[in-house]
């Protein structure tokens, strides 16, 4: 089961969580990605109407119910937006667009990146500009914002491997 | 065959199986190569290479001519999973909305992944320049100069595409750029592609020359009647049926051959040299030595 986590950021930057809920499954049909969600353990924004906000939402359309082990859940089809909340950076990125992705996280020019991973400055940038479709960004900021716990996941791993 | 100690495969601990490592190839000519095709080689474009025969083309042909494909299609598949998901990033913007070929895309992605987990991709029987010398696959004939040339090309190449505001189709263009350098340095090498059933219906153009228009560089199509292009469509028809994919041709599969012109005078070598070009003075644009390189190429194209 993964859960995700739609964040709404308010005037001051702050984050709280509009909607949080649970992928009980996944199927494909016709091509198309649908969600299996469990409306009973789904947590809402302070104040929201909650009955409303799992209907209707900016990130998913439900398109029917389904009754698994005698809970009934949603079958909803994820927007655009959803679609790479669903997966995970690690799921996202390939081996090589993390290790540049960290590289930056660390704070390393392009031409710091190159010459640390044997690579022109060029193919990093090739490797960014991918990263950035995908993520759709378009900074290193945000980049690097999209994949902070990843990141500070793959450091805190590589610490414990060198101690 | 001993390999230059120093050039050897070397697998790093991490994702050993993603991301391919650099060795020259043992591979003898293929026997039909040895008599008459000896210094073609074949690029596989992403359109075929992503479509429903590209893991079968690539397995086949490559044991009959030097057959090529390019690293983002590497990184596309090391990718898979996402890319199931987000199709339109992988598909020319024309097409990514209809259902066959989003469903072919996520076929064609799920045949790579799982021919990359039962073999090494270097045994496959194909070549490609990977992000440095070191993870690229070579032909023994190739000096190592040549990774050199194809990323000077490559990155010329890119500098058209700064005009052009980026968006989903990012990846796709990466991926023909790196088709279109590939094929320029390769000296004899001839692009692959294929256009799926409702485009060659409606007479539309394969996505690569379209892609290659964007860029300024002009496509034309050759009637299968001139006389040049009858004489190889013959060698290459026999080529395509030698490595066991006649069925495709039978089953009305349109492949097309795709070939960039390279006016004598202009050598992809110019681009190492930096000062002595001439600047073409009727054109208002500020000529760099690479533009000037691209403008020379042109690009003619035929179905099989």
């Amino acid at each position: 089961m993964r859960n995700i986590s739609i964040l709404r950021k308010s005037d001051r930057g702050q984050e709280t969580i509009l909607l949080k809920f649970s992928i009980v499954g996944e199927m494909w049909f016709n091509d198309s990605l649908f969600l299996i969600i469990d409306p009973n353990i789904a947590q809402f924004e302070y104040g929201a109407d909650s009955e409303r906000l799992l209907q209707e939402n900016a990130y998913y359309k439900v398109f029917g119910n389904i009754n698994i082990d005698h809970k009934e859940c949603l079958i909803v089809k994820p927007k655009d937006t959803l679609k790479n909340s669903v997966l995970s950076p690690q799921e996202l990125l390939s081996e090589r667009e993390l290790q540049i992705v960290e590289l930056v996280a660390q704070g390393q020019s392009n031409k710091q990146i190159a010459k640390k991973l044997k690579i022109s400055e060029w193919t990093v940038s090739t490797h960014l500009r991918r990263v950035f479709a995908k993520l759709k960004v378009d900074s290193r900021a945000a980049m690097v914002y999209h994949c902070a716990s990843l990141v500070r996941y793959r450091i805190e791993q590589m610490q414990e491997q060198v101690n | 065959m001993k390999f230059p100690k120093k050039l050897l495969l070397k697998k790093r601990k991490a994702n050993s199986n993603s991301v391919p490592y650099f060795r020259y190839s043992p591979k003898k000519p293929p026997s039909l190569m040895q008599d008459r095709y000896q210094n073609w080689s074949c690029v596989l474009d992403p359109a075929i290479a992503l479509s429903h025969h590209g893991v079968a083309i690539a397995q086949n042909m490559g044991k009959e001519i030097e057959l090529w494909v390019v690293r983002e299609l590497w990184n596309i598949i090391n990718n898979a999973e996402f890319y199931s998901h987000r199709t339109e990033l992988i598909t020319p913007k024309t097409i990514n909305t209809r259902q066959s070929i989003v469903a072919e895309t996520i076929w064609s992605l799920k045949e790579w992944e799982k021919t990359k987990q039962e073999k090494d991709l270097a045994r496959l029987g194909v070549y490609w320049l990977g992000d440095n010398l070191q993870e690229s696959f070579l032909p023994s004939n190739k000096p190592v100069e040549f990774f050199k040339r194809w990323e000077a090309l490559a990155k010329a190449l890119d500098k058209r595409n700064e005009s052009i505001p980026s968006d989903d189709s990012e990846i796709l263009t990466s991926a023909f750029r790196d088709t279109i350098a590939l094929a320029v340095s390769l000296d004899s090498a001839f692009i692959l592609t294929y256009q799926p059933p409702t485009e060659f219906d409606n007479g539309f153009s394969p996505p690569i020359c379209e892609m290659l228009k964007t860029w300024g560089i002009s496509c034309q199509a050759i009637n299968k009647r001139n006389p040049i292009v009858a004489m190889e469509r013959q060698y290459i028809l026999k080529l395509i049926v030698r490595a066991g994919l006649g069925k495709l041709l039978l089953a009305g599969v349109h492949l097309a051959v795709f070939h960039l012109v390279i006016p004598a005078t202009t050598s992809t070598d110019t681009l190492k040299t930096n000062s002595q070009l001439p600047i073409d003075r009727n054109s208002s644009e500020n000529f760099t030595q690479e533009s000037y390189f691209w403008n020379k190429v042109k690009g003619v194209w035929y179905y099989l």
